[in-house]
């Protein structure tokens, strides 16, 4: 019994030791679930693939649809004879997305030596501005060797230097380096123009930006097989100008040397064509740290001064054309001549004397002048000063110009008729007085004169600008006298350095006292003794049919400070060399050869300088006479 | 004769039982025996079923892994440009760990598997000392901030898929050896759930909390069919869901990944950044994809899209019909695995392949609905396809073993 119930203890025991049941359905359930759940991500994909995949695959597309701007290639500056002054050529910026680079220092190390940077100077590139800066410019304008060599690099340290690139860019380049330099002008380092043509015409020269889109990827590239939309970049307009490089070159290059020569402030001057009003040269030189170099100031056409005698010949003129005066018309002139409060005498005294129109002009009187201009009256004279460009920009292209200072009459007073007739108490640009020399030069027609001969398209057309018809000043027959007179001027009077071997030039002198400060807020003319000058020569050659006309204004002349022996010769110079350049435009006039030749040797005159009234001063410096 | 029959049966069952009662308090004395049971020494027949079951999970591993070569080098060939300069780099080293799990993978199929068992001390203990190494700062290779990895001159290699391994083998081995005493859960389910702790603790500290989530079902599914007592079963696993969660909670590392879930818009610029990204790629994959290789979110827009997230890449280049094909792939995994666990000769051949192929599936759709936006993000790789040499190795190894299992089917 015992027995039977320990066994049935045991096998009450063993009854609870089970041998697990067969886990097939288990198994199965196991299947069943996963394949429960492997339907339900199927059902999701259905959903994110097909139903509603369109909100996703939106984001998708943006995410990567990326713009680029494509930058236009900037139109060259030429010059007449197609020499470029202003060009773009790619080059390669050195950039960095500071996001992706990620050893810094290590990157940092290797590119400052390349690139000629300080370390810290990368490092602060790559470092970047912010977190989210993926943009830093590490240098502009690598050179060639420069470009190679970071490429070199970034091929052989790609993981360092991942996130560093090179990105094409446009360089403006000047292959004449300073020459006229304030005509073509600079860009900044964005290639926006700052002045000159480069200013002026920027919008015309950039072009229109082009875009790419395409697929971007995140690393800062595009995506190679993707779609990408290509709108082109249009190029900029080329830019003509009238000027010739080798007339401009030789300009400055005598403006310089007189500069020095002669210890002037600044020494500008303007050549042009009289048939056509083309500007061939412009110039302007000035005294910068006891040297002259070229300026930025384009100062033969912004800046406006007192002219002196230069303006005579226009009054001449007038007058002539007024009264039919011929150039041998005798007039009976008095040692003095009364304007207003104001006692006008020649120079050097004289008595009572008979001038003919052609002496009033060589001896430059400025009692026959004005008694010329007192004829012509207050309102005739500003008339005819008006029609000769006087006061009025001249409109050659660039912007900026100077309409210098005709005042009207209503506001003149006192000696102001004499004055003005002389060249006082009026502010020209020299730019102005070379256009009214073209007009008498012209037999009495004003050409529009221009800088800008034209512009060409990207494809190569010529865009002419609109021909503006010449205006009639004078009469022919009145501008051929004035030459005549002006003739004499270089034979025999105060323009005889202004003598061009083997062609007989027609001009005239001017030498003004400049209006300068003398104290802070006081301007003044000086006192005899610490005068300043301003001297022009503004005259063209061949006298009976100009090829060109060229006009010289020096500035604060110190070792001789007339005219005559200052602006004089700088015309001679840029004229022979000009003429040189264009044996075409010459007619032979080779029939006053021997005179020339025989005055030119001779010691110049003592020059007449035109004294201004003292008590025009206030009034003068307003009119911005002289410049600084 | 009935009787002395009887009494021998008794006899034989005492001298068992004072045997059991020998090592009951110690608890693993008879996992360390290396003599475990007579008919463990039986060998066990290739039958003409199970050659041919075999045959048809072979296949599907290869064409699986292929297939996975053939995504990875799609998916890693952009950033493998952008990092190294060799759009190969990843795929050149994934292929030789792809040649090495071939030939581990032939081995594991053709060894008889019950030889795993002799060595089920020695993996566990190894396996811990990995984990444990890969925690020691200096030693283990941190990566974004997780410590999984353990460099051996060149190669890498990531010990938790090792351990995964282990861990299964030890639970189908010890489920084995007590098979009849499964109601015991201090026998059964504790032991079973201390180890898998052990395992949680290394993991959580990684952290790879995808990895305990895996093991995790892992481990409820070989108790649940290894017939544990389920009451303790539930109890435990409610202790572990509140460790977890606690685990969770107390992780920045996890609470950012669950607030990125649930508010992913808040979180698109990081950490919502991947789960957003791969749907981005899935809907731009459409219903027949870009093409394989004409993928764009590989450029650089999903991170990790040549590991974790590479299923976002074979959606949006094989489109639905590709997605739905891989899942359809394991879930012919699946079916032909659990059949091998069904047909299997002996019942740790039983858990062994009912533990494998849960990991591999339970690993596959915790990626894709991970990529889905479906979980948070976990980080496990997506078996035999995503790059990473310890884990398709690992995983061919598993297959291989399944594959052997089911050599072995019994004729059903």
């Amino acid at each position: 019994m015992t027995k039977k119930y320990t066994h049935s203890k045991r096998r009450q025991r063993f009854a609870k030791t089970t041998t697990p049941k067969n886990p097939r359905n288990k198994l199965i359930g196991l299947l069943a679930g996963f394949i429960v759940i492997g339907a339900a991500f199927m059902a999701v994909l259905v959903d994110l693939q097909a139903v509603g995949a369109e909100e996703f695959r939106t984001m998708g597309v943006s995410q990567r649809t990326a713009t680029a701007t494509l930058e236009p290639t900037r139109g060259d500056i030429l010059d007449s004879t197609g020499f470029v002054l202003a060009a773009s050529r790619p080059t390669h910026y050195l950039i960095a997305d500071p996001s992706r680079v990620e050893s810094k220092a290590e990157a940092a190390a290797l590119l400052a030596p390349v690139v000629d940077l300080s370390i810290e100077q990368v490092l602060a590139d790559l470092t970047g501005a912010s977190e989210n800066d993926r943009y830093e410019l590490i240098k502009r304008n690598l050179n060639d060797n420069e470009a190679t060599a970071v490429k070199e690099l970034i091929a052989g340290s790609p993981r360092i230097l991942a996130g560093v690139y090179l990105e094409e860019q446009d360089q403006r380049t000047y292959p004449a380096e300073e020459l006229a330099l304030s005509i073509v002008g600079r860009v900044d380092p964005d290639s926006v123009g700052v002045f000159g043509v480069e200013s002026q015409f920027d919008e015309v020269m950039r072009g229109v930006a082009g875009s790419a889109e395409f697929e971007r990827n995140n690393f800062g590239g595009s995506i190679g097989l993707g779609a990408s939309q290509i709108r082109e970049a249009q190029s900029g307009f080329d830019v003509v100008l009238t000027i010739d490089h080798r007339l401009q070159f030789t300009t400055e290059e005598i403006l310089k040397r007189h500069c020095e020569l002669q210890q002037a402030a600044g020494v500008s001057a303007v050549v042009s064509e009289p048939g056509t009003g083309a500007v061939l040269a412009m110039a302007s030189v000035q005294r910068n740290d006891e040297q002259c170099s070229i300026a930025r100031y384009n100062k033969p056409l912004l800046d406006s001064y007192e002219p002196g005698s230069v303006l005579k010949p226009f009054v001449i003129a007038a007058a002539m054309d007024e009264f039919s005066y011929s150039a041998s018309t005798v007039l009976n002139l008095p040692p003095e001549i009364v304007v207003g409060d104001k006692e006008f005498s020649d120079h050097p005294e004289r008595a009572t004397e008979d001038f003919t129109v052609t002496q009033v002009l060589a001896k430059s009187s400025n009692v026959g002048t004005i008694s010329m201009a007192k004829r012509l009256g207050a309102e005739g004279l500003y008339g005819s000063l008006s029609a000769f460009g006087f006061g009025s920009t001249t409109k050659t292209g660039l912007g900026g110009e100077a309409s210098g200072r005709l005042r009207p009459v209503s506001d003149w007073y006192g000696s102001d008729l004499g004055s003005i007739s002389i060249g006082q108490g009026i502010a020209t640009s020299l730019m102005q007085i070379n256009t009214a020399y073209a007009t008498l030069a012209n037999q009495g027609k004003r050409v529009q004169p221009t800088l800008i001969s034209h512009l060409r398209s990207p494809e190569g057309a010529d865009l002419m600008p609109e021909p503006i018809e010449a205006q009639r000043v004078i009469s022919p027959a009145t501008a051929q006298e004035v030459v005549q007179g002006l003739s004499e001027v270089v034979v025999s009077g105060t323009g005889k350095r202004a003598a061009v071997p083997g062609v007989q030039a027609a001009g005239k002198t001017g030498t003004s006292w400049k209006v300068f400060e003398s104290a802070p807020g006081k301007f003044t003319y000086g006192e005899a003794g610490n005068r300043r000058y301003t001297t022009t020569f503004s005259g063209f050659a061949p006298a009976s049919d100009a090829a060109l006309v060229v006009s010289v204004m020096v500035d604060e002349p110190i070792t001789t400070q007339v005219a005559s022996t200052t602006a004089a010769p700088i015309f001679s110079e840029i004229m022979s060399y000009g003429l040189s350049l264009r044996p075409e435009l010459v007619a032979h006039d080779f029939s006053l050869e021997g005179k020339v030749r025989a005055n030119a040797a001779q010691a110049p005159d003592a020059e007449e300088i035109s004294e201004p009234d003292a008590s025009a001063v206030v009034g003068q410096n307003v009119s911005g006479a002289g410049g600084n | 004769m009935s009787q002395r029959q009887d009494s021998k049966s008794s006899k034989q069952r005492s001298s068992t039982r004072t045997h059991r009662s020998a090592y009951q308090p110690g608890l693993t004395a008879d996992l360390f025996a290396s003599n475990t049971s007579a008919r463990s020494r039986r060998p066990l027949k290739i039958t003409d079923v199970g050659q041919m079951h075999g045959l048809y999970l072979s296949l599907l591993f290869a064409v699986m892994t292929a297939f996975g070569l053939i995504v990875l080098l799609s998916a890693s060939s952009v950033s493998a440009h952008y990092e190294s300069g060799d759009s190969l780099q990843l795929f050149r080293k994934q292929f030789v760990w792809a040649c090495l799990g071939g030939v581990a993978f032939f081995v594991a199929s053709r060894v008889d598997y019950r030889l795993l068992r002799k060595f089920v001390p020695l993996m566990l203990l190894s396996s811990f000392a990995l984990m444990g190494l890969v925690l020691v700062p200096g030693v283990g290779v941190n990566l974004n901030g997780s410590s999984r990895w353990l460099s051996l001159g060149p190669v890498v290699i990531q010990p938790a898929e090792i351990g995964k391994f282990a861990l299964i083998v030890f639970i189908a081995h010890l489920l084995t050896l007590r098979e009849r005493r499964m109601d015991k859960p201090e026998l059964t389910v504790r032991p079973v759930m201390l180890v898998f702790g052990i395992y949680a603790v290394l993991f959580a500290l990684q952290p790879k909390l995808g990895s305990i989530i895996v093991l995790g079902t892992v481990v409820v599914v070989l108790l649940f069919v290894g017939g544990a007592q389920l009451r303790s079963v539930f109890s435990w696993v409610g202790a572990g869901v509140v460790a977890f969660a606690f685990a969770v909670l107390t992780s920045d590392h996890a609470m950012r990944r669950i607030d990125a879930f649930l508010n992913p818009m808040d979180h698109l610029n990081d950490i919502a950044w991947q789960p957003v990204q791969s749907q981005i790629a899935a809907a731009s994959g459409g219903i027949t994809g870009v093409g394989i290789g004409a993928g764009r979110i590989k450029y650089g827009f999903l991170p990790e899209v040549e590991s974790d997230f590479i299923f976002a890449n074979l959606a949006e280049e094989t489109g639905l019909i590709g997605s739905c094909a891989v899942i359809s792939f394991y879930l012919l995994i699946a079916w032909f695995g659990l059949r091998a666990a069904m047909n299997a000769p002996d019942r740790f051949g039983m858990l062994l392949a009912t533990g494998l192929t849960t990991m591999i599936v339970t690993q596959a759709f915790l990626n894709i609905g991970v990529v889905l936006g479906v979980f948070p993000v976990t980080g496990v790789p997506l078996p035999f396809v995503s790059a990473g040499g310890s884990s398709l190795v690992m995983t061919l190894v598993a297959a291989g073993l399944l594959t052997n299992v089911a050599k072995r089917a019994r004729v059903a």
